[in-house]
């Protein structure tokens, strides 16, 4: 088989981690390659560097023979490197056909677009992938799995000889993800290379020929699919010497019933969850992307809407109407994303810090600063973070610090009931260390911490018990002194294609 | 810490004075001693508190556009809000006294504001279409309230408003210094300002720290409607008439100023002082391009190079740095 893309020994390493060390991998020509690991192993810097997203820090790409450095996704694009992410693309208001040709549309004399071209055009490539779709329907109508076919029709009316498809099947039912499958082995067999990112070991085995495993930014195996079993790949990818990480957690008194769910949900999100949880427990609560666990977070702390089930809290009944509610009724939330939801970027430091509790610094209507920089520097000093001053915009503070920040703005108003969603997320191992031991001292001092996370080491580290959600619901539950690949386990089962 | 960021610090300590405003003020004095070298007039004190008091009806509607910009909305009705409060601060003096009238004005303002408020922010309208909106109803309103003529005539000390003076000080200055004062001090020192700005910079994250945000978001566009109210009070009192077309295009004054003086239009922050030195900055070349018998029309361009020139550069400056 002829090499189609060679990578070099590729590293990268952004401030504080070394996401990428020493990658080498050769893809061949024609063949369907699953690209494994857990959160933060590298996989999306690795996909960004070959896309032309990032550069890299050293180490060469070859792609079709040639040495390439692509410095943007377009001439990515142009060299036959496609990319379907996880998010659509497609521009919502321009129909399928003006989406698939968007940018290479066949234009007669001044610029007019010759439709009947663009026409002959789609209906080739529908024929030769075998599947077609309503061309004259806007992008926003289309399911999500229609929205995967046009992408992957766009990549091939371009002559992609390489399609990078990043969790294709998130979202998708079981009879569209026998679809793409289709569509898959189709472009396969029409030599295109298609590099497959999941999260669900089923597909792997179902339709890759190889798959590689990295793991802390680097490559542990890369290997055929046929000849390896699930335990194998589970192994690779948490590492043999990590398999019994010791938990952490300290065994302490359960005090009593903090928050408990009786078959909450919201559709198309999350369904009929019950669990309740315990002043001094940290309690986990993981699941891979989309397993809902984000979308029950939302909810417990009324960001979204109940749409059913019933909520209580110390024993009293909690209707959530708003954020501002769950607040009064001593329950935080660390957003999953805290660049959009938990931070405004362009203000300062201490206003960030302060929001929460900003009535504590009144006096009538105005605000005692002395009060307020008073509250604000205790807990600068007491997360340690990294700032030049109370008056830094919050923007300029490194990821790790960021995080922190968040955290202090929380404890400041010391809830009861702490759900923190990925606070580990994206920073660096001191930080995420400290964040650790930080949340080891809340349960200790009686909050109830509820953390959501999708790297199962952090979440045995140091949870009391651990919940698994898959599509929605809670699929397992798990004590102290679970073995990390149980629960990969029970997060990986996917549904069955 | 560095020498630099101890001295931003300082700066930023002290009613939001940034490097940035700090450059607007520079700016503002540079033109300021241009302009008077070359028209020797500009400095009499006549001429100063002239400038000031033509200031000072935009200047007090652009503190509330000031608001409503922070708090990331936008407002093109409160020049058609001037025109209905004015006719009304005359045209009611003929059954109540004067006192019951402003009262009545202002809370008059306060609902139009509100009106704005809870539909951008309850059936999510965009700003700028709600206020197009309610622009056209006031206008309308004004019409029929007016029956399409001038209101004229008030009472000596409703006058007093727009035409009095204490000492040697035009009344209305007065007011909007104090106005600049009073919001400036509301803006950075209250919960109020703190909120509002929260709510500019990011909805999201303030709803997820339990600010009440739609009530912020409101609350902006009734500072908005009721400092129109007032620029509506002391333009009759100063005109001692109103037509129903006063007020046009006072909006578009208004928002340049906050974005010459600062604004971000994005929201989130912003300041009064920025704001009055950007009424005046506009007020200023109006005055020289008057004293140097330059015709009105040049005037626009003048103004609406300005604005491209000081929001381009900072639009630049921030494209530049993400």
């Amino acid at each position: 088989m002829e090499t189609l893309l060679r990578l070099r020994n590729i590293g990268k390493s952004f401030p504080g981690v070394q996401a990428l060390d020493g990658i080498d991998l050769e893809l061949e020509r024609g063949e369907v390659h699953a690209l494994l690991g857990e959160n933060g192993a590298g996989k999306s810097t690795l996909v960004k560097i070959i896309a032309g997203v990032y550069s890299k820090d050293h180490g060469s790409v070859f792609f079709d023979g040639r040495e390439r450095e692509f410095g943007s996704p377009a001439s990515a694009l142009n060299a036959g490197i496609a990319v379907i992410h996880q998010e659509t693309s497609l521009i919502p208001t321009l129909t399928v056909v003006q989406n698939i040709f968007l940018g290479i549309e066949h234009t007669r004399a001044c610029k007019i677009i010759d439709e009947k071209r663009i026409r002959q055009d789609y209906d080739r490539i529908c024929e030769e992938f075998g599947f077609r779709l309503p061309l004259a329907t806007p992008a926003r109508l289309l399911t999500i799995a229609e929205q995967k076919m046009t992408e992957i029709l766009k990549a091939m009316v371009r002559k992609a000889s390489f399609v990078i498809m990043d969790e294709p099947t998130d979202a998708l039912t079981g009879q569209e993800i026998r679809h793409l499958f289709q569509i898959i082995r189709g472009l396969k067999q029409s030599g295109v290379t298609v590099l497959y990112i999941t999260h669900y070991l089923d597909e792997v085995f179902e339709i890759t020929d190889r798959l590689t495993v990295l793991r802390d930014g680097r490559r542990v195996a890369t290997v055929q699919t046929s000849s390896v079993g699930r335990n194998d790949v589970v192994r690779m990818m948490i590492g043999s010497e990590l398999a019994g990480a010791p938990s952490e957690a300290a065994g302490r008194p359960r005090g009593p019933e903090a928050i408990r769910a009786e078959g909450i949900g919201r559709k198309g999100f999350v369904s009929e969850v019950s669990f309740s949880a315990h002043q001094g427990e940290i309690l986990g609560i993981t699941g891979v992307l989309g397993s809902g666990k984000t979308e029950l977070a939302r909810l417990l702390f009324a960001a979204d809407r109940l749409e059913y089930g019933k909520i209580y809290i110390g024993g009293r009944r909690f209707i959530p109407r708003s954020p501002r509610d769950a607040v009064r009724n001593g329950i935080g939330m660390l957003p999953e994303d805290r660049k959009s939801y938990g931070l405004i970027l362009d203000h300062e430091l201490y206003k960030n810090l302060s929001l929460v509790v900003l009535n504590r610094f009144r006096r009538g209507p105005v605000l005692v600063k002395a009060r307020e920089l008073e509250a604000v520097g205790k807990i600068v000093k007491q997360l340690d973070i990294k700032t030049t001053g109370y008056n830094q915009q919050t923007k300029l503070l490194s990821g790790g610090n960021q995080q922190k920040a968040v955290v202090g703005k929380w404890l400041l108003s010391q809830p009861r009931i702490l759900i923190m969603d990925e606070p580990t997320r994206g920073i660096d191992v001191g930080s995420k260390a400290e964040i650790h031991r930080l949340m080891r001292e809340l349960a200790d001092q009686g909050t109830c911490i509820l953390f959501i996370s999708a790297e199962v080491q952090e979440i045995i580290k140091i949870c009391d018990r651990i919940l698994v959600m898959r599509t929605g619901k809670i699929a397992a539950e798990f004590g102290r002194g679970v073995s990390q690949e149980q629960v990969i386990h029970s997060m990986l089962q996917g549904e069955a294609p | 810490m560095s020498s630099s960021g101890r001295w931003k610090a300082i700066w930023t300590k002290r009613g939001g004075f940034s490097l940035k405003k700090y450059g607007l003020m520079i700016g503002f004095v540079f033109i300021s001693v241009i302009i008077s070298i070359v028209t020797p007039d500009f400095l009499s004190s006549t001429n100063l508190l002239n400038i000031l008091r033509q200031s000072s009806i935009v200047g007090v509607m652009a503190i509330g556009t000031t608001f409503v910009i922070i708090g990331g909305g936008f407002d093109i009705s409160v020049g058609s809000l001037l025109a209905l409060t004015a006719a009304m601060s005359l045209k009611l003096q003929q059954i109540m006294p004067w006192y019951a009238v402003v009262v009545l004005v202002l809370v008059a303002g306060a609902f139009f504001g509100t009106l704005n408020g809870v539909l951008t922010a309850k059936l999510h309208i965009v700003a700028i279409i709600t206020t197009l909106g309610t622009m056209t109803i006031l206008r309308g309103l004004t019409y029929l309230y007016t029956g399409g003529y001038p209101v004229v005539g008030s009472s000596e000390e409703f006058k007093f408003i727009g035409s009095g003076y204490i000492g040697p000080i035009p009344f209305p200055i007065l007011i909007f210094l104090s106005m600049v004062a009073l919001w400036q001090f509301i803006l950075s020192k209250t919960t109020l300002g703190r909120y509002s700005c929260a709510v500019g910079g990011n909805k999201e994250t303030s709803r997820l720290s339990g600010v009440p945000v739609d009530f912020y978001h409101i609350m902006t566009f009734v500072i908005g409607g009721v400092m129109a109210a007032l620029a509506g009070i002391i333009y009759a009192s100063r005109l001692n008439a109103a037509t129903p077309l006063a007020g046009q295009g006072y909006e578009l004054d208004a928002i340049a100023s906050c974005v010459i003086g600062g604004t971000s239009v994005s929201g989130g922050e912003g300041s009064i002082i920025g704001t009055m030195i950007g009424v005046l900055l506009l007020n200023v070349v109006n005055n020289m391009f008057n004293l140097l018998g330059i015709q009105v029309y040049v005037q626009y361009l003048i103004k609406g190079i300005i604005i491209l020139t000081v929001v381009g550069f900072d639009s630049y400056t921030r494209y530049k740095q993400q």
